[in-house]
């Protein structure tokens, strides 16, 4: 199954981990990835703007962590949301952090622009239950 | 008896005896000649000068005497009863006991003869008592008013009805800056803040009604203003009250500036802990993540080359939860506190951080400036000041731009004293903070760009600001992007 994931994450290790893991399960997938939830907006943004989405990358499914600096995963949901662009609303977003504090967990599985929380390291089983439910949908 | 007899039978009407006795019996008095000779005195009267009424007789009136010798008050007398005129006034001795007697007098010049010759009727009530009790709230009151005035950590201002301020002690003085002399007669609003300048005593009063109410405190918090025209919080209790019609409000305060600090202190060190349980145990994680991540895809892999680029990558993930976990041991170093003082011996300090920072990347590029000047004898936590230089020289290595024909990257290290304090500057000519970041990078786990520095984990400079606080001294940092970072810390000298 060919996707387009957008990766979020200030470790670059672990854009790493998720991007061989991905791999792993469909190895035509596409990526791109940041470091910055602020910059990763301005991408989305960017796209809104476009007349057609042939030739750029159209994110998919996108794996967000949590605790970043400058702005976190819930900043960059709720940010998300306020963009309010039909275009957008295709995409898949799905928390993937390491966080052990049931909050954040409850706070992530409840939100209306996320689709799920994933524990981290991600697994090559639960990039397929996340296809699986694109699909279906 | 002669006397009196006399005396009554020169009178041109006659008193009856009847009337005389009543007078003897409820009365203290005496006649007096015109020259103050005592010519006849009643039993009571012997009875409270405790004297025989022989040696009283023919004596010149000791009480008009002794007192009145010397005084202005005593020519008045005189001049008034010889003038005929009655005279009023409390007249006083010491009795042969050596108890003083106080005697409300009144004196009845009354002529008699054909020669317009005065005799003086004097009528006594004995107020000692009354005396020794005013004499006694006297000094019970002056007592009071050197307590009050001298209560030097509580403020206390008494207005009148209108707010202007009639009394005030040494503890308003103090507090608010301004003399005595200075505040008298000015009005309270002088005190107070904008906000409650305009505001009555009434306001004030329904303040503190509605504080009762709704927070159930018999105290209010509010600010004031002191003469230099700085806010200072204090703790309010108001109480009115009447005096001869007169309404008096009196305000006690207590300046609770400190306790004010103190308390948001702690409430941002109770913050600052949350955020440091929150974060550390997130950032405990991550690493863990990353390394079960890694292993998982080690496991699946089958290239050898691929392996290592692995295994290489295992082996920074894990160095970074290394430097991780040893800042937080950093960071419990400060709360635990060792107040253990040592003679500070900078130049082996700055030693021992250097060979410990070695084995860091870029070190073997960077040229060392090290100027330390002889602090004498400077007393200080040697383990704190270490973790100071290796946080600040490791942030300085990290920040560091690579060599080249035109740049040689520097860090420079100095240290220099005075009588009262250390100067420290880590400086270098590295990458340097974004304006905009300045006021922040002190605090706790906060990171600058991410693509600035990976290896960052927001608690270095932190924890360094912790110390240096903790060693009553300040922290200050100038930087210019892509010229450089200057932190300079200055430290008091203990005593």
């Amino acid at each position: 199954m060919k996707l387009n994931y957008m990766l979020i994450d200030d470790r670059e290790i672990d854009l790493f981990i998720n991007q061989k893991i991905i791999e792993k399960f469909s190895i035509e997938s596409n990526f791109k990835t940041f470091t910055n939830a602020k910059l990763a907006l301005e991408y989305l943004c960017s796209l809104d703007d476009q007349p057609g989405l042939e030739s750029v990358f159209f994110p998919d499914i996108i794996l967000l962590d949590i605790n970043m600096p400058e702005m976190n995963g819930f900043q960059f949901l709720n940010a998300f949301s306020e963009l309010n662009c039909e275009k957008l609303n295709t995409i898949k977003i799905y928390m993937l952090s390491s966080t052990t504090n049931l909050q954040e967990i409850i706070h992530a599985e409840q939100h209306s622009a996320c689709s799920g929380f994933i524990d981290k390291p991600l697994s090559v089983r639960r990039i397929q239950q996340i296809t699986k439910e694109f699909v279906l949908d | 008896m002669k006397a009196l007899k006399h005396f009554w039978l020169d009178k041109p009407n006659d008193i009856e005896e009847s009337n005389k006795s009543i007078l003897n019996a409820n009365a203290i008095y005496t006649i007096t000649d015109s020259y103050g000779i005592i010519e006849y005195a009643n039993d009571n009267f012997c009875k409270v000068l405790d004297c025989n009424v022989n040696k009283v007789i023919g004596v010149r009136h000791e009480l008009l005497n002794s007192e009145f010798q010397s005084l202005e008050e005593n020519e008045n007398l005189w001049s008034s009863i010889k003038e005929g005129e009655e005279w009023r006034g409390v007249l006083t001795d010491k009795l042969k006991n050596g108890e003083s007697i106080s005697l409300k007098t009144t004196i009845f010049p009354i002529k008699y003869g054909n020669q317009n010759k005065l005799k003086f009727l004097s009528i006594y009530e004995d107020i000692s008592n009354c005396m020794t009790l005013n004499l006694k709230i006297d000094k019970d009151e002056a007592l009071y008013k050197l307590i009050y005035k001298s209560i030097k950590i509580g403020i206390i201002i008494v207005t009148d009805d209108n707010g202007s301020i009639i009394k005030w002690n040494e503890g308003a003085e103090k507090a608010f800056g301004y003399s005595e002399f200075e505040i008298l007669g000015q009005h309270l609003s002088v005190l107070m803040i904008e906000k409650h300048k305009k505001s009555k005593i009434s306001d004030l009063l329904g303040l503190l009604k509605r504080y009762k109410t709704v927070k159930k405190s018999e105290v209010l918090e509010l600010k004031c203003l002191n003469k230099q025209g700085e806010e200072f919080s204090v703790e309010l209790i108001i109480s009115k009250w009447d005096i001869d019609g007169e309404r008096y409000t009196i305000l006690k305060m207590l300046d609770i500036t400190k306790r004010v600090a103190f308390q948001n202190k702690l409430k941002q060190k109770t913050k600052d802990l949350e955020l440091f349980f929150y974060r550390s145990a997130h950032d405990l994680n991550a690493p863990f993540s990353s390394a079960q991540g890694l292993i998982n895809l080690i496991k699946g892999e089958e290239s050898i080359d691929k392996i290592q680029i692995l295994i290489d990558k295992l082996e920074k993930t894990i160095n970074h939860a290394k430097v991780f976990s040893e800042g937080l041991s950093n960071a419990s170093l400060i709360s635990k506190q060792s107040h253990e003082l040592k003679i500070i011996d900078f130049p082996s300090l700055v030693n021992n951080v250097l060979k410990m920072l070695h084995g860091e990347s870029k070190f073997e590029s960077i040229k060392f400036n090290v100027d330390i000047e002889n602090c004498q004898s400077f007393r200080s936590n040697p383990d704190l000041l270490l973790v100071v230089f290796k946080n600040l020289i490791q942030n300085a290595l990290k920040y560091s731009f690579v060599p080249s024909e035109s740049h040689v990257p520097l860090i420079d290290i100095k240290v220099t004293s005075s009588d009262n304090e250390v100067l420290i500057f880590i400086g270098d000519n590295g990458k340097g903070i974004a304006t905009k970041e300045l006021k922040k990078i002190f605090k706790l786990y906060y990171r600058t760009e991410v693509e600035h520095c990976p290896g960052s984990n927001g608690l270095g400079l932190y924890i360094v600001k912790n110390i240096v606080e903790s060693l009553n001294g300040e922290i200050k940092v100038e930087s210019e992007i892509n010229k450089g970072a200057c932190f300079v810390i200055k430290i008091p000298r203990t005593i």
